[in-house]
């Protein structure tokens, strides 16, 4: 650790986020924590939000952040390169958050029928959404909060290797053959459960709508 | 239709939006969807749902959290060098570390072992001390700590030797206990860093009184952290190198590199083992002959002439030329081609130039049926206007030329029975010829074989006696005929 803790402003430290991944993990391997910070810095918010998606929960997504940036520093000394670093850290958290829900998912989720008639507005646009009859902005509609809340919803409603593939795909962007690597499947595989995950949130969202 | 049906349109419609089907495969899609309501209207539904999906707000990662990872980090104990793929997370202990993150504190061990650093370099303590608290998780919690007990024992500080000592209850060791271990080093170590004994403390004390990696640290415990490094740096004279320590990693990189070289030496030899066997099989093809089998003639003492002036030794094939000027070349020819017939030299004889009027050709065989051939050869040296043999040296320049060579002469030298160097013998013999020439007449050459007896150049009628081929021993005759 050389000046992680107190050296550099994160401006600079993001001035200099456009280092190679590779230069900065071969220095995070002697020993260099500013590197490490960095790389953390760079992923930190998408690794964050895939996690958010997946778990549902703030608390736990900090958490299992965290500990995905923990094991990628702890295990850095192993990460040969053979896929990229993007990967890598994504299989992390990915793995680790599948686990996570799929403890957590003894204990039940909240249902959606327990939302109130507060949220008829939302179902509403929604519903309009969907069905095309409402020509509504996406980006919009998935700000308002209900919206969002419902969506969040269904989408746990979900198996949590459905819902892993669909947040990589239509969440994070990743490309086929970047899902099949994080999550270490063939790629037929990903396509037709990316096909199946779609299909029952679909039904999700018409059963709740 | 059928489910199996729908399923596949699903399938086919969801890599359409995803923009991962082929061309062909494209162009069936939009061809299904327009004439396929079912298709059409999936196909909308698939692409509202991307689009919502794509734009749910995305929340920005808790502030902090690369301090506290590093944090956690520095605390964690390091992972065994393991050549298993790492990113496969297990299940059960990953859940088991997000939900018990106390449970990587239950192991003191590490706490027990950090006076090893310091006492094992101790010249580098403060580096250590600052930078690298965390190398004490170096040695994991399972590996046997008396495996490095000599760098712990031929050090003189004392404080050190209670975990090398009691290795094995180190990981049984109490809390209690365990402060006073990392308490004791620090007195030691201090002098010899010429570092405060506060300042060896603000490092000791956060593992000693915070043994607990708490996954959710607060931000005032960060920030006492940062706090207690800045001090520390401050505290460090600025010539004294903060150098990274060498972690676990570090090692594991430099084994992998001793590895990569082991490697590549080994494919190297692999590859110049047999290249060199290949080479060697080579130069036996066509490398010189063996010494046994070349030309070496010691010379003995002359009887009857002068001494003759000591040659340079030659070792290679015998290899000649005679060279025989006639004015019936058709002739010479035709009884070249029965002598060769005769002695069995048929495969052993290549037509090496082929003019109008002249003709070479290449014998090499063994000095028994050349000499055979020379001598029938003999039967019509007369024939001959002039004759000439060069007896090839190594080089060009080594050539000797015996000018007006007699058949005796050629056949002498290749009897191998002439006492000295064929090259001596033939600058030997020009000159005689030479002499002889001048005076008209000379009686012969003491020492020489006698004239062989001559036979006939037709084809004889005698069975061929069978020869035993040693190529090895084969010298080479070259025959040219020149027309006058």
């Amino acid at each position: 650790m050389i000046l992680s803790l107190q050296g550099e402003s994160l401006q600079e430290q993001l001035a200099n986020i456009s280092l190679d991944d590779s230069v900065l993990v071969e220095r995070c391997r002697c020993g260099d924590r500013a590197a490490a910070e960095r790389l953390i810095i760079k992923y930190q918010d998408r690794i964050y939000n895939v996690i958010l998606k997946m778990c549902q929960n703030r608390d736990d997504a900090a958490e299992l952040a965290q500990d995905t940036f923990v094991r990628f520093i702890e295990n850095i000394g192993n990460f040969r390169g053979g896929s990229s670093l993007y990967t890598w850290l994504f299989r992390i958290a990915v793995n680790l958050t599948l686990n996570h829900c799929k403890r957590r998912s003894k204990f039940g989720m909240r249902s959606l029928d327990s939302a109130g008639a507060e949220w008829n507005d939302a179902k509403a646009q929604l519903k309009g959404f969907l069905a095309d009859t409402d020509e509504a902005d996406p980006a919009a509609l998935a700000q308002n909060r209900e919206v969002g809340e419902i969506v969040m919803q269904s989408l746990s409603k979900l198996d949590a290797d459905h819902r892993a593939v669909l947040v990589l795909r239509d969440i994070e962007g990743m490309a086929y053959a970047e899902i099949a690597e994080t999550l270490e499947l063939e790629l037929g595989t990903v396509k037709s459960r990316l096909s199946r995950a779609r299909a029952s949130l679909r039904d999700i969202l018409e059963s709740v709508l | 239709m059928r489910k199996n049906e729908q399923r596949k349109i699903e399938e086919l419609l969801s890599a359409y939006i995803d923009g991962e089907l082929s061309d062909r495969r494209r162009m069936e899609v939009r061809r299904l969807v327009e004439n396929n309501a079912y298709a059409a209207a999936l196909l909308k539904s698939l692409q509202k749902q991307k689009e919502l999906l794509n734009a749910m707000p995305t929340s920005p990662a808790p502030a902090g959290l690369a301090k506290r990872v590093l944090v956690v980090a520095r605390r964690a104990p390091e992972p065994r060098i393991s050549a298993e793929p790492v990113p496969t997370v297990p299940v059960e202990p990953a859940a088991q570390v997000v939900e018990e993150p106390a449970a990587v504190v239950q192991e003191p061990a590490p706490i027990v072992q950090e006076p090893a650093p310091f006492v094992e370099e101790p010249a580098p303590v403060a580096e250590l001390t600052v930078d690298e608290p965390a190398a004490v998780v170096e040695i994991p919690l399972e590996e046997p700590v008396v495996q490095e007990p000599a760098p712990v024992v031929q050090e003189p500080a004392p404080g050190v030797e209670i975990p090398v000592e009691e290795p094995v209850p180190v990981a049984e060791t109490p809390m209690e206990e365990a402060a006073q271990v990392a308490e004791t080093p620090v007195e030691e170590t201090a002098p010899v860093a010429e570092t405060s004994i506060e300042e060896a403390a603000s490092v000791v004390e956060p593992v000693v009184e915070e043994p607990l990696p708490v996954v959710q640290e607060s931000e005032p415990a960060i920030a006492a952290a940062a706090s207690a490094e800045a001090e520390v740096r401050a505290a460090v004279p600025p010539q004294i190198p903060i150098a990274p320590a060498v972690s676990s990693a570090a090692l594991r990189y430099k084994g992998e590199q001793q590895l990569f070289m082991r490697r590549i030496l080994t494919a190297a030899a692999m590859l110049f083992i047999p290249v060199v066997i290949l080479g060697l099989v080579v130069w036996g093809i066509v490398g010189p002959l063996n010494d046994t089998e070349k030309v070496a003639v010691t010379p003995p003492p002359a009887p009857g002439i002068d001494e003759p002036t000591p040659g340079p030794a030659v070792s290679f094939p015998l290899t000649a030329s005679l060279y025989l000027t006639t004015s019936q070349p058709m002739q010479m020819d035709s009884f070249i081609h029965k002598a060769i017939y005769n002695h069995d030299l048929t495969n052993n004889a290549t037509t090496v130039g082929l003019g109008r009027n002249d003709r070479s050709y290449e014998i090499r065989a063994d000095r028994e049926r050349i000499v055979a051939f020379l001598s029938e050869l003999a039967t019509v040296w007369d024939k001959c206007e002039s004759a000439a043999m060069t007896v090839h040296g190594q080089t060009m320049a080594l050539n000797a030329r015996i000018e007006n060579v007699r058949p005796d002469q050629a056949i002498a030298l290749y009897q191998g029975d002439v006492f000295l160097d064929p090259l001596q013998y033939a600058r030997q013999m020009d000159q005689m010829n030479r002499l002889m020439q001048d005076i008209g007449n000379y009686p012969g050459v003491p020492g020489t074989p006698i004239m062989p007896q001559l036979t006939s150049g037709t084809r004889k009628t005698t069975t061929k006696t069978a020869t035993v081929d040693t190529p090895d021993a084969y010298v080479t005759l070259f025959v040219n005929i020149q027309s006058r």
